[in-house]
């Protein structure tokens, strides 16, 4: 059977903080995000883009996550914005409505010049 | 309603059997020629409701929660069986998503991607030797929803 793991490579891009998202995010793996996320924010991070290239799979454990976070990083000036969705993980954040919430753009560099254009 | 092909899964209730419940319903649903947007849907919705009763359910961990899903000619048929405490997820009111965002909430999202994705779903609950918590869950092939 295929592995259904979860892993996330962080990289400081200078404006923003980048996550790429592998792999399978549900009620196992959550935790995962919400580490890293906290990681970030203890770092003074603020703006964020979670690049879902490879992101395969999300449940309400991994929009719960968001939800978390986004007060505080909204409130410390911050944003979150995703990009390189998935059909199947777009579906799930349209089927609740999450792209009002969300600002989400087709790739990384879309998502970066949104905070350049902040700075 | 003709039942066309059935299948059953047990799993242990505990998060880490998620993805192995996914894998197998999507076996399932690609066995019976199910377009992949429906596997998407049906993996997701039994995801949710599995993740709520691994998360809490209060379920003695030697317990097993109980899958079957049932392959008919116009919908797909899942019925779902654990000895948690009881709960009924049409108990719990639609959520107004425009409020949700405005409170920053997070949590309490998965019975509403289920009522989203779902046609009909039935709870029945019994207390005998052991308490038994039985969901059904029929998603239509030519549903409206989603």
């Amino acid at each position: 059977m295929e592995s259904q793991s979860f892993s996330i490579d962080t990289e400081q891009d200078g404006i923003a903080h980048i996550l790429r998202l592998n792999g399978y995010l549900d009620a196992s793996t959550s935790h995962i995000l919400d580490e890293a996320i906290q990681q970030i924010l203890t770092h003074s991070g603020k703006n964020m883009v979670i690049d879902c290239a490879h992101l395969s799979y999300i449940s309400s454990a991994g929009l719960g996550i968001f939800m978390k976070h986004v007060n505080g990083v909204r409130s410390s000036g911050g944003d979150i914005v995703f990009c390189s969705m998935q059909k199947p993980v777009f579906t799930v954040f349209d089927l609740l409505g999450f792209p009002i919430l969300y600002k989400i753009v087709d790739d990384q560099s879309q998502a970066l010049s949104h905070f350049a254009g902040k700075e | 309603m003709t039942m066309l092909l059935h299948s059953t899964i047990c799993a242990k209730p505990l998060v880490h059997e998620l993805p192995h419940i996914r894998q197998h319903v999507s076996q399932f649903l690609h066995k019976a020629g199910i377009d992949d947007a429906f596997n998407h849907d049906l993996c997701l919705a039994i995801d949710e409701v599995c993740a709520n009763i691994m998360l809490h359910g209060n379920i003695n961990a030697e317990s097993l929660i109980n899958i079957s899903l049932e392959y008919h000619d116009d919908c797909c048929r899942v019925i779902i069986e654990d000895n948690g405490v009881s709960f009924n997820p049409m108990d719990i009111p639609p959520t107004n998503m425009d409020d949700y965002f405005v409170n920053k909430q997070y949590g309490g999202l998965g019975i509403e991607i289920i009522r989203r994705i779902i046609d009909e779903m039935k709870y029945e609950h019994s207390q005998q030797q052991y308490p038994l918590n039985t969901l059904s869950l029929v998603k239509y092939f030519h549903s409206s929803r989603h």
